[in-house]
């Protein structure tokens, strides 16, 4: 840490920024950050608020940095001049001392030999990268009877594709710039690069978790027959993100979801949303039923679509069934709600007429929709609900017959008792 | 051995020694590092990893191009006949004859004499364990009836 300090303050040294006097008597270390974002008009500032020896004139708020001040006394100062300071008193001196070097300007040999090193790798896939859209470009023109029939053309096209598409990673990923970006959550999702990141993040642990409790709780094979997530979706009520599977008060679920719908591979694209729950009680079969909760179709959905407000999608071009507030009837176990993302097939719209006349609310289930309107389920997720203080109001509320009613398992009656035939043992 | 001295327990260095020996950690000391010190750190490796990359693949890429051209060699030698003529196609092999087509190839794939220098243990690949069936010395080629 000492030679970091040294060799970055030597090298700022020669920097053509000085810094003011006013803000050096203040803080105990440099502050060049300070004098980067204010620029020239920190002298004016700096002639104005020196303040005559003896008197006790106010310090100019304009001069006290709110984001790197950690004296308490200059806190009060700030905070009765009615600045608030953001953070912590640590993390602001984590700021003041942090010179904001960027990356191709930090003067540590090693580093900048090995950024040349990668820097000289990136060009070359660069090269590679128009060598191969050239190589597209040619085939694309060429007469399918010359490169061996129109499957081949097709095949190599795909295959020359994905090739192209690895180049463009790699020739980003070993930037530090753009690791440093995707760590703090900036990385353009339009990018090649950020998508591949974000993909291999979401593979290695939260992918997981989700696959998980869809597993443990039978999700699959009670709703879909399998799924292969391709998409990341979470679950929102207002801001209070959901982890897949738990248990949400039924107050909270009374209002729509909100899902963060994540598709790791470019373009637009149309989905099919869909909210159901599979443990819907029948008293006269003995079994349970499923019962869809929410179902919008035709959203358009992008790698920086971002989040999906299901409350918000329009009621005349998308919402089929809208928002019913997740329930579960007194007696009764947990209820699963799985939120199920569909990938509409070719990418064309589905008929909304035809959606809404043969989907009904109760006794949807997702295998019919899916054979209806040739959907491919690429993304889920899912949380559950019970009986708790909440869902008799809820249900009032939505006008939702059954808040009255509790279910109780029949009792079996014990067979009579035998007497053992004991000779029989002999 | 304690002994006071300033207010601190001092250990006899020779049993802090002793201590060290046996039980520290073989382990390498995990990398601390601040983000930036990190990001620099991951930077530094990942070149070093390209720069090993290249170098491997250079080395079966030479490894490989010595390969071929050994058997192109060979080939050649096998489909030369007594003129030092390189057959190119299936006709002309057809049309080669006598005992000189690919004479120089048969020399050169013999294995008389290759062991002369050599303890003749060393024409099988060793292993960990012994085969088996150990090693006939006694063994000679069956005589042709």
């Amino acid at each position: 840490m000492a030679a970091l300090k040294t060799s970055s303050s030597r090298w700022l040294a020669s920097s053509p920024v000085r810094r003011p006097i006013v803000l050096r008597t203040l803080t105990t270390t440099s502050s060049h950050r300070v004098d980067a974002e204010a620029g020239t008009p920190s002298a004016a500032a700096e002639s104005q608020s020196v303040p005559p020896s003896g008197a006790k004139a106010p310090l100019d708020p304009r001069v006290l940095d709110p984001n790197i001040v950690t004296l308490p006394s200059m806190e009060r100062k700030l905070r009765r001049a009615g600045i608030a300071l953001p953070g912590s008193r640590r993390r602001r001196a984590v700021l003041k001392s942090a010179p904001h070097v960027p990356l191709e300007k930090m003067p540590y040999q090693c580093f900048q030999e090995a950024r040349k090193v990668l820097l000289a790798d990136r060009e070359e896939k660069l090269e590679q990268i128009e060598a191969q859209r050239g190589k597209i470009l040619r085939l694309l023109e060429q007469d399918p009877s010359v490169s061996g029939g129109e499957l081949a053309k097709k095949t190599r096209l795909h295959s020359m594709r994905r090739y192209l598409e690895k180049l463009k990673v790699q020739a980003d990923v070993n930037d530090p710039a753009v690791k440093k970006r995707f760590e703090d959550g900036e990385g353009d999702m339009n990018k090649p690069v950020y998508r591949f990141l974000a993909d291999r993040k979401w593979h290695e642990y939260p992918r997981k978790i989700v696959m998980q409790r869809i597993t443990q709780m039978n999700v699959v094979p009670d709703v879909l027959p399998h799924i292969d997530p391709i998409y990341e979706v979470n679950v929102a009520f207002g801001r209070r993100r959901i982890p897949p599977g738990d248990i949400v008060d039924s107050r909270i679920s009374a209002s729509p979801a909100t899902l963060s719908i994540q598709p790791f591979d470019a373009g637009e694209r149309l989905a099919t949303i869909a909210v159901v729950d599979p443990d819907v009680p029948n008293v006269e079969t003995d079994n349970f039923g499923s019962r869809c909760h929410y179902l919008a179709t035709n959203v358009p959905l992008s790698p920086a679509t971002g989040k999906v407000s299901l409350g918000r999608l329009s009621a005349e071009t998308q919402v089929v069934l809208p928002w019913m507030p997740p329930f579960s009837q007194k007696g009764l176990q947990y209820q699963r709600l799985a939120v199920v993302v569909f990938e509409q097939r070719d990418g064309a719209p589905t008929d909304l007429e035809r959606m809404r006349l043969s989907s009904p609310r109760d006794g949807l289930t997702m295998r019919q929709l899916m054979a209806r309107f040739l959907l491919k389920p690429v993304g889920i997720n899912m949380f559950r609900t019970v009986w708790d203080e909440g869902t008799e109001g809820v249900m009032r509320k939505a006008e939702i017959e059954g808040w009255d009613i509790e279910f109780q398992r029949k009792k079996i009656e014990p067979l009579p008792k035998k007497r053992r035939n004991l000779a029989k043992y002999r | 051995m304690l002994k006071r001295k300033g207010g601190k327990m001092q250990r006899d260095p020779r049993v802090r020694a002793i201590r060290y020996h046996l039980w520290h950690s073989k382990a390498m000391r995990p990398l601390r590092f601040s983000r930036m010190r990190g990001l620099r750190h991951w930077t530094i490796a990942r070149a070093y990893a390209l720069f090993k990359h290249r170098r491997r693949q250079a080395l079966e890429r030479d490894l490989e191009r010595q390969y071929t051209a050994m058997r192109a060699a060979v080939e050649a030698l096998r489909l030369m006949d007594e003129r030092g003529v390189v057959a190119r196609t299936e006709a002309e092999r057809a049309a080669q004859q006598g005992a000189g087509v690919g004479r120089l190839y048969r020399i050169a794939m013999g294995k008389q004499g290759v062991w002369d220098q050599v303890p003749i243990e060393y024409a099988r690949v060793q292993t960990e364990f012994p085969a088996k069936e150990p090693f006939n010395e006694g063994w000679r080629r069956p005589r042709k009836e």
